[in-house]
């Protein structure tokens, strides 16, 4: 099992290398000239030429990425034109509240999103079931931006009882500053989960074992807990890991909506400054958390599921 | 004297497309200690007979019109949740079809075992696991195996564990739904063996159901055959092997390919089951039946007593 | 698919009619769907209609009511004459909406047609190929999946800028992988039918396999697919704009409408409230309609 666990990990490196290259080749059709931007208005041809000496700018594609690659190893991911401060710094200030976000928000998605599936699917056709359906069909459709608007108009306009923007300080402050993007962030997984833990129950539950707990006269709650769920939950797991994707995207928006310090909106307000080094370093982070979340939803995978860790058991005697 | 009887069972399956008959009113008696077998093609209500005495019918789907089901006294129909989970797996066991997915793939075989313990009686996980591992031993499986999983097990070996769990408690009743129709033929011989040697040792009653006539005679104290949702015949295994009175029986029996006879062509029943969401008047065999004559397009036949403990229901054959 | 369908199409091209009447007959029964459908068609009439008025009126209209400023109406609450009110320059919102939804259908359509070319090319190829190729394919995809979609749509824009072109390359890109993935499957799916098998023994080509026998019958999952991702494009789009770096003003794009509607939601609510409805709207007609094309098409999967 550790193997599979190391082999997971091992793979993540050329994954992230596969991504960080997508990241800059994307970038490096930027026709800033970083030269320009960092000397401003004294430039000269000769300064610029001279400054692009220096940094290796006429250097091939594939020399510049592995030098970025090296650096990023050693922390380094350039210097902010906007700040003129290592990137690495602004990322390192704004990541944690950025995870604090996300994390918030996943958990709210499980939290909300499971129960809602399973209640769904327990009372198939119900008024609750109906109920959550529409839910996820227009939770699913809302611009998550659009949704934070009106989260703010409600309950920081018009009842002012939460606040609007930025993030509190002190542990009170920063939860209640946290309540309302959270919410808005998960809105969309919510509804996906909902949807899938659903469709998963409703498999579940016709399935054969099911009668063979319930003729051992095992109880309907232990049924749902132990049989139906440990099942279902196996694609929900999936679904949530691949929703964290669409989470990040959604992290740049629902910060730019409620001035949340995290990179997500930085890396909007670097583009607005042409910060290229800052922006660049937002997307290879925002696009690591994301490879490293999906290796980590494999390997819970095959903590769950024991076909997949049988499999690789059989693989590995060979 | 009985210890199980089903008195003028109705059942109906209420679905999308229409309402389903499946049962017609079936009363049918099983002595304690002996095996009755059930006998009919697919859809003729076998199943949702032995799920009706097991109290697991579909609860949106399958309604239960009129009838009494009598285990020693009590009459299960009427039986709250509570009461109905107490008998299951400790006086009432079941084995079902298809051993690939009565297993639940989540969970070892031990857990699987132990569960129906440790639902029936007080004693801890421990012995109830030291408990599946004797279950295991009994169905012939090495007990090492208690914590392996159900897809590391072959077709017969997952029935044997089906098995085990099904005798786990000792019930005073067993009922076997097609235990070996998803078997080779080669493992069925064994698992049936399997099945009448634990039946003797811990004195269980058991309902078989099946379609297969050999295995009928090689198991079985009495028959009982069942056509569209109505038992058409019901007598000892001589008195339905040797005197067979029902057309549709005689058909089941002439349908069996001999090794001896030299023929070309198998014989077979012609026409299909009634559709069972049809209400019908007559016989529900007259279709099919080379011996109809306007009565039975008619009036619905009883099922009579023609010798002493052999009952037809049949206008032709009193 | 049953076989005697398949078996028509080696016999005479393309029949399979019958299988999209029968679907279109269980797609008419989901009266979700079809209003889902309805409201889909609407937009698209809508939008073409004031393509149409603005090539007539040589953009009179549009110059009139959707982008001239009148600041005497700035921010004015919905009222008889304005039914949506105004925005910060005054001018009316329903206009704009109206005027709107062309930027979105456009975006959500084009982009995913050009995702839809690009997957599809790379997904057959690997599916139909398999082996090395599909390896190396399906690898490159999984880097790309590993990215998230916004936030490659947002690094292509701000490295290329927010030109329409570069819009709806950067709403496309993302989606490639995903359609890639459900064309490969498809077509792995198909590949050893009887029928291609049939159509390699006369001596076609791969890539008239491919083109003429394989797509044809892979298609009905790599619709439903397009036609959901549709509404994450939609979404995606007015996200971009919402940002400030999709459809510049003064656009009447949704997204770009609610950019500005942020600054001013303490005097008026209705700026921000009715362009998100009309793009929720608009994106759950899509995935209804999408969803109702699934169960129609594949009715096993239907829970």
């Amino acid at each position: 099992m550790w193997k599979y666990v190391l082999k997971r990990l091992l793979l993540l490196i050329p994954v992230m290398l596969g991504t960080i290259l997508v990241v800059f080749f994307i970038m490096d059709q930027s026709d800033v000239d970083p030269a320009k931007v960092m000397l401003g208005d004294a430039a000269t041809e000769e300064t610029i030429a001279q400054l692009h000496e220096e940094l290796g700018l006429d250097d091939p594609f594939l020399v510049r990425y592995a030098r970025y690659v090296l650096n990023l190893i050693k922390g380094d991911m350039g210097t902010s034109y906007n700040y003129h401060t290592p990137v690495a710094n602004q990322i390192a200030a704004r990541l944690p509240n950025t995870i604090l976000l996300a994390g918030t928000a996943v958990l709210l998605t499980i939290i909300v999103g499971i129960p809602i599936g399973v209640l769904a699917a327990k009372k198939q056709y119900s008024f609750f079931d109906n109920i959550s359906m529409v839910f996820c069909l227009f939770g699913a459709a809302s611009p998550a931006f659009w949704i934070g608007l009106i989260l703010v108009l409600v309950f920081s306009l018009k009842l002012p009882i939460l606040p609007a923007s930025g993030m509190g300080k002190g542990f009170i402050n920063c939860l209640l500053s946290l309540i309302l993007p959270a919410i808005t962030l998960s809105l969309h997984g919510t509804a996906t989960a909902a949807r899938t833990t659903r469709s998963s129950m409703l498999d579940t539950i016709r399935q054969d074992y099911i009668d063979t707990a319930r003729a051992k006269g095992t109880s309907e709650k232990v049924i749902t807990r132990k049989h139906m769920l440990r099942n279902a939950l196996i694609p929900v797991i999936t679904a949530v890991g691949l929703n964290f994707g669409v989470l990040l995207g959604g992290s740049v928006l629902t910060e730019t909506v409620f001035a949340w310090p995290g990179i997500g909106r930085y890396v909007i307000e670097s583009i607005k400054t042409q910060d290229i080094p800052s922006v660049l370093g937002c997307v290879v982070t925002l696009s690591v958390m994301f490879t490293i979340v999906n290796v980590l939803v494999d390997i819970l995978y095959a903590f769950v599921d024991p076909r997949i860790k049988a499999q690789y058991k059989r693989a590995g005697r060979k | 004297m009985s210890f199980l009887s089903i008195d003028n069972l109705k059942v109906d399956y209420v679905t999308d497309d229409g309402i389903v008959h499946a049962l017609n009113g079936v009363s049918l008696e099983l002595v304690q200690g002996e095996t009755l077998g059930l006998v009919g093609e697919t859809g003729a209500g076998k199943t949702t007979m032995a799920k009706c005495i097991m109290g697991i019918l579909p609860k949106r789907t399958g309604k239960i019109r009129s009838g009494e089901i009598t285990f020693e006294e009590k009459n299960l129909l009427k039986c709250s949740e509570k009461e109905l989970q107490s008998i299951r797996g400790a006086q009432i066991a079941m084995i079902f079809q298809d051993p690939m997915t009565s297993l639940n793939p989540v969970l070892t075989v031990g857990e699987q075992i132990a569960e129906a313990v440790e639902n029936h009686e007080r004693c801890g996980k421990a012995r109830a696991m030291e408990r599946a591992e004797e279950m295991l031993e009994l169905v012939g499986i090495p007990a090492e195996r208690v914590h392996e999983y159900p897809h590391q097990f072959s077709g017969g070996m997952k029935q044997r564990v089906v098995i085990a769990i099904a005798l786990a408690c000792n019930p005073k009743m067993l009922i076997a739904d097609e235990p070996t129709t998803a078997l080779d033929v080669t493992i069925q011989a064994q698992v049936l063996e399997m099945m009448q040697s634990l039946k003797r040792q811990l004195n269980t009653s058991m309902l078989l159901i099946t379609h297969d006539l050999g295995v009928v005679a090689q198991n079985c104290d009495r028959v009982a055959v069942i056509y569209a949702g109505e038992i058409v015949e019901y007598g000892t295994v001589m008195d339905v092997f040797k005197r067979m009175k029902h057309p549709y029986t005689q058909g089941l029996f002439s349908s069996i390919p001999q090794i001896n006879a030299d023929v070309k062509r198998l014989n077979s029943i012609p026409g299909l089951m009634l559709d069972p969401t049809l209400d019908v008047e007559g016989c529900r065999f007259c279709d099919r039946c080379k011996y109809a004559t306007e009565e039975c397009r008619i009036n619905h036949p009883e099922l009579v007593e023609i010798e002493s403990g052999h009952s037809v229901r049949c206008f032709q054959k009193k | 698919m049953n076989e005697k369908q398949t078996g028509n199409i080696v016999t005479n091209g393309i029949n399979s009619r019958s299988l999209w009447a029968e679907a279109w007959l269980r797609f008419k029964r989901n009266r979700v769907a079809v209003a889902g459908l309805i409201f889909v068609a609407f937009l698209i009439v809508v939008s073409i209609a004031t393509l149409v008025l603005d090539l007539v009126t040589s953009n009179e209209i549009y110059n009139a009511y959707v982008v001239k400023q009148n600041l005497s109406l700035k921010l004015a609450p919905p009222s008889a004459e304005h039914v949506f009110g105004c925005d910060e320059y005054g001018r009316d919102i329903l206009f704009r909406l109206i005027w709107g939804t062309r930027y979105s259908l456009f975006i959500g359509v084009v982009s995913i047609a050009i995702a839809l070319v690009g997957g599809g090319i790379l997904g057959s190829i690997a599916g139909f190929y398999g082996g090395k190729v599909d390896q190396m394919i399906m690898r490159v995809m999984d880097v790309f999946l590993s990215i998230p979609s916004m936030v490659m749509a947002i690094a292509i824009v701000s490295a290329l800028g927010t030109g329409m072109t570069n819009l709806l390359f950067s709403i496309a890109v993302p989606q490639i992988p995903r359609l890639a993935r459900i064309v490969r499957a498809s077509v792995m799916s198909v590949k050893d039918r009887e029928f291609v098998e049939a159509a390699r023994s006369v001596g076609a080509g791969d890539f008239e396999i491919i083109l003429k026998y394989i797509i044809p019958n892979a298609l009905s999952p790599i619709i439903v697919q397009a036609s959901l991702s549709v509404g994450a494009a939609i979404l995606s789009i007015a996200g971009l704009s919402f940002l400030g770096i999709g459809v510049q003003p003064p656009a009447p794009e949704w997204g770009s409408i609610l950019n500005a509607a942020r600054t001013y939601m303490r005097d008026a609510w209705h700026i921000s409230v009715i362009p998100g409805l009309m793009i929720m709207i608009t994106v759950l007609s899509l995935n209804v309609a999408g969803d109702g094309l699934r169960d129609a098409l594949d009715p096993k999967l239907k829970n």
